[in-house]
Formats: C-alpha cells, sequence, structure tokens
C-alpha cells in the first residue's frame, strides 16, 4: 500500500506544484503588465 | 469574449475535477484487486494516462511544429512550447510512476529494457526542447530551432509505443489492442478509459493556463516596446 501512496502521491504534488508555479508567474507578469500600464499612462500625461 | 472564455475555463476545471473524483473512486473503490500483484497494479490507472497525455502532448507540438514551419506563424510556436512543457511533466510522472511500481513487483526499481530506455531518450529529447528555448535569444532562429527538434523528436514516441510489440522487454506486454492474450476485465479496463479521459481534460487545463501566462508575456513585450517608442 506504501507504494500506491507514493506514486499517487507524487502524482498530485507535481501536478500542484506546476499550477503554483504557473499561477505565481502569471501574478507576478500581470503585476508587470500593470506597472507597464500605468508609466504609459503616466508619459501621456 | 473575456467572460465566455472565463466560463469556459471555470466549466473546464470543474469538468476536470469531477471527471478526477469519478476516477478516484473507480480506481479505488469500483475496479477489482488484481490477483497476482494485489494493490500495487492500481498504479497503472494512472501511469498509462500519464504516458498517454505525455504522447498526445509530444504529437500536438510535432503538429504545430511542422505548421510553425510552414507558416513562421509565432502563434503555433507558441502553442508548441505550452504543449511540451506539459508533455514533460506527464512524462516525467510515467519515469517515477513506473519505477515506484516496479521496486515491488519486479524487485528492481530500473532496468535498461527497450520501452523503459526508450522512454528515458524521449524525456531527454524534451527536456533538451525545453532547454533549447530557455536559452536562445534570438526568437525567430529559437522558433526555427524548436520547431525542427520538435519534429525530429517526435520520432522516438511511435518507437517507445511499438517498443513492448516488437522487442521482448521485461516491460507488461499491452493490454490494449495487444493481440490474443492482451486484454482487462470490464471494470478494470472502463476505470482505465475514465482515467484516459480525467488526463486528457487535466491537459487541457493545464495548456489553457499554460497559454493564458504565454498571453500575459507577450502584452508585456508589446507594452515594453510602447513604452521604448514613448521614452
Amino acid at each position: 500500500m506504501k507504494w500506491l501512496f507514493a506514486a499517487y502521491a507524487v502524482i498530485w504534488l507535481a501536478v500542484f506544484i506546476y499550477l503554483f508555479d504557473l499561477g505565481k508567474k502569471q501574478k507576478a507578469i500581470a503585476r508587470e503588465v500593470e506597472g507597464l500600464k500605468a508609466k504609459l499612462a503616466g508619459e501621456r500625461k | 469574449m473575456n467572460t465566455r472564455k472565463d466560463t469556459m475555463g471555470t466549466a473546464l476545471v470543474a469538468l476536470t475535477l469531477v471527471a478526477m473524483m469519478v476516477s478516484l473512486y473507480m480506481v479505488f473503490l469500483y475496479a477489482p484487486r488484481e490477483a497476482t500483484m494485489g494493490d500495487v497494479q492500481r498504479i497503472f490507472y494512472f501511469h498509462v494516462p500519464s504516458a498517454w497525455v505525455a504522447f498526445f502532448a509530444f504529437f500536438l507540438v510535432f503538429v504545430f511544429s511542422l505548421v510553425y514551419l510552414a507558416r513562421s506563424n509565432k502563434r503555433w510556436d507558441t502553442l508548441a512550447a505550452a504543449c511540451a512543457e506539459i508533455g514533460v511533466l506527464f512524462c516525467t510522472l510515467v519515469l517515477i510512476t513506473g519505477p515506484i511500481w516496479a521496486k515491488p513487483v519486479w524487485g528492481v526499481w530500473w532496468t535498461w529494457d527497450a520501452r523503459l530506455t526508450l522512454t528515458l531518450v524521449l524525456w531527454l529529447i524534451y527536456v533538451a526542447y525545453l532547454m533549447l528555448r530557455h536559452y536562445m535569444t534570438d526568437p525567430e532562429r529559437r522558433a526555427t530551432f524548436a520547431a525542427v527538434l520538435g519534429v525530429i523528436g517526435f520520432i522516438d514516441v511511435p518507437l517507445v509505443y511499438f517498443s513492448i510489440r516488437w522487442w521482448r522487454t521485461q516491460h507488461p506486454q499491452p493490454v490494449m489492442a495487444g493481440g490474443e492474450d492482451s486484454g482487462l476485465e470490464a471494470p478494470m479496463l472502463a476505470t482505465l478509459l475514465v482515467c484516459i479521459a480525467t488526463f486528457t481534460l487535466l491537459f487541457f487545463t493545464l495548456l489553457r493556463h499554460r497559454l493564458k501566462l504565454q498571453s500575459l508575456r507577450d502584452e508585456v513585450d508589446a507594452l515594453q516596446d510602447r513604452v521604448e517608442q514613448a521614452g
């Protein structure tokens, strides 16, 4: 049973780490987009 | 349009979650205990779908790479890159869950038989593909080189698939479309098919998130160009 647990744990962990990493990168880039938009708006003024 | 996309995305996530619940129920409660191997055989229900998703993702890399080489449109390169990344994730899971099954059943974690070795080669090809993309700075050269590797690298996929049919290997023989002696009991086959469908949904869910990240990166590039022009 420990082998079964290990295999399924690895799968879930890998998928969650990948999703977490994607989410983290998305947030960072979204912040960058907002910053650049604000900079552009500031330059127009 | 965005609202429609969000609704579709939410529906896809919800469908994937429901399918995953059904899969887990079938794997642990519906599928019978295998007589020889016992419960460890249940690893098979997530190991095989992981391999299926990896093959499917690499097939898409192959198709998108060919289209990119024919049309030189960045969109196809982006799709190929996203599929390769997810393919490597699932190929890694195949290479981890396989040995976890092998240790109690064969007594060893790994053996250099044709199926296992070719799967490791497949993983290395697509890790090389991702490294190439990471280290090449010129976007057009990167896309062209990656597309060529994406096309050539796919040759290993049919080799992995047919290896257990062509050569005598330690890896178990095919359970589907493998000849007279192959086959699964109906509840086991139903569980496997449901898990394959679930993993396919999971693939599209991950692909959607990966493509969203890419569209944000493209937006940053476009905004940086505009800031430079304005400055």
